[in-house]
């Protein structure tokens, strides 16, 4: 009685139980890359209807998680692409914008800080230093999952750490050295 | 420290141990620390990537315990349809809309398999819910069941134990208990009776996962609906009453249940029963028609995979 298209539905729908496992991680990465509930969520949204329509194609290689990631960031590349130049800007390839931001007095921990730090970043540094923080993930498997070599995915980590430390963690330190004076 | 064979640090041991991926390599990590040891500047500089790791994760590690709202599932749940008719295909499009929780038709912009939106898929829900008269569902064999009494049904290898909720303390009796089933889901239907005249219809299936049991309420065409998730099963109240007596309701129904439990009844799949795979929207009088009780009732630790066979 259980045909053969049957059979391969099943395991079609253990594919999609899977999927649905990753959910979590992948709203976390989104709202990391866009920080806006709704936009992390459209991205999300987009990236399972992909995966739902690729779903053959991803025959159990690696981990499902890194093959849902590499879609998301796709999506995340293409979206960020695209606001680039509905505003009309080039793509920022130097952290520009140290800018006048005025000493602290007081040490602040909001998390906007980073975030807003991060948000400076190029899109393609921003999303690899975002997975290896928020994941966990080694550099292969990050690699992966943006579905780059991994001398890429480190030198992308590296620029973005060191922008970081410009526009937010020595800025930081000044506000304690203040503080502590 | 470092013997005359010791591998130098690099740039990228630093940026492993920065990111906690020497954690299972001690002796490399031993080395990368006294190679910091003797650098302050460098010691810094990962100190400061430590920290950023922690910042972002900090900023948004809460992330992964939020709740995912039904939507998502929604996309993963849709199938490609079958040709049936539209009657058919209205019952199918109310099923899918029950078994992945009501919440996409105020949006009214998911698909359904074939093709229409979710909003009128669910008018049609309505409409179907309005349309049926009370006095006249078929096949009743008991007028009122009580809380006693287990309603189980099997889904491939999956069966989930729950006890008919007893409304009467609000003036409802079961009027009617059915199996309803297509494009791949299968629901149960329990039509209650009040007393004054008012109608009230629930509806259990399984859901993927667990997610927090928010209770959501709207209201379309003086139709209240609640709907929420607990557990392994996903619950809609669609009623003519008004959202106060319905919170109540609600609530009843949502402790009652909560005893509901999803066990595992065999590690390979079932054929699939006779009883239930024939008895598309017919009314079931009997639980034990559903299908045999599970014999093993572990409780359930962690969502497990279901899948529900097709007609």
């Amino acid at each position: 009685m259980v045909a053969d298209g049957e059979d391969e539905e099943e395991g079609m729908d253990e594919v999609r139980w899977l999927i649905a496992q990753q959910i979590p991680h992948l709203r976390r990465y989104a709202l990391a890359l866009v920080r806006h509930p709704e936009t992390a969520d459209d991205l999300v949204q987009d990236c399972l209807e992909r995966a739902l329509r690729k779903r053959r194609l991803w025959q159990r290689r690696g981990s499902v998680r890194n093959w849902l990631f590499r879609i998301l960031y796709n999506i995340f590349i293409d979206h960020a692409r695209r606001a680039a130049k509905e505003r009309g800007h080039v793509p920022i390839h130097e952290v520009g914008h140290v800018g006048s931001v005025p000493a602290r007095q007081e040490l602040r921990v909001a998390c906007s800080d980073i975030g807003e730090a991060l948000d400076q970043l190029p899109p393609q540094q921003r999303a690899a230093v975002i997975l290896v923080a928020l994941e966990g993930l080694s550099y292969d498997e990050a690699a992966d999952a943006l579905g780059v070599p991994v001398g890429t995915l480190r030198s992308r980590v590296s620029r973005a750490r060191e922008a970081l430390r410009e526009t937010h963690t020595s800025r930081r330190r000044k506000g304690m050295l203040q503080r502590v004076k | 420290m470092t013997g005359p064979h010791a591998k130098s640090v690099t740039e990228l041991d630093l940026m492993a141990y920065a990111d906690g991926l020497l954690d299972p390599y001690p002796a490399r990590k031993a080395e990368v620390e006294a190679y910091l040891n003797r650098h302050p500047d460098v010691a810094r500089r990962i100190r400061d990537y430590a920290e950023q790791n922690e910042e972002i994760r900090a900023a948004y590690g809460g992330v992964l315990e939020q709740p995912v709202p039904a939507r998502f599932y929604r996309i993963l749940e849709r199938r490609r349809g079958s040709g049936t008719t539209t009657a058919a295909r209205a019952a199918m499009a109310a099923v899918l809309l029950v078994a992945t929780g009501f919440g996409g038709w105020l949006a009214g912009t998911i698909g359904a398999p074939d093709g229409r939106s979710i909003q009128t898929a669910f008018d049609d829900a309505i409409a179907n819910y309005l349309g049926a008269p009370s006095g006249m569902r078929p096949g009743i064999t008991t007028a009122q069941a009580g809380p006693e009494r287990p309603l189980d049904w099997l889904a491939d290898e999956l069966s989930v134990r729950l006890q008919i909720p007893d409304l009467s303390p609000h003036g409802f009796v079961l009027a009617d208990k059915r199996l309803v089933s297509g494009n791949g889901h299968r629901v149960v239907r329990l039509d209650y009776d009040g007393h004054d005249g008012a109608r009230l219809t629930l509806f259990v299936a399984p859901r993927w996962s667990e997610g927090a049991a928010e209770i959501e309420f709207a209201e379309r065409d003086g139709v209240t609906l609640a709907y929420w998730a607990n557990g392994p099963l996903v619950y809609a109240l669609a009623s003519d009453i008004d959202r106060p007596r319905m919170a109540t309701l609600t609530s009843t129904i949502h402790d009652s249940m909560r005893s509901a439990k999803a066990v595992r009844l065999s590690p390979k799949p079932s054929p699939m029963p006779e009883g239930p795979a024939e008895m598309a929207d017919a009314p079931v009088g009997n639980a034990a028609v559903l299908g045999p009780p599970a014999g093993d009732t572990r409780p359930l630790g962690e969502p497990q995979p279901f899948e529900l066979q097709p007609n």
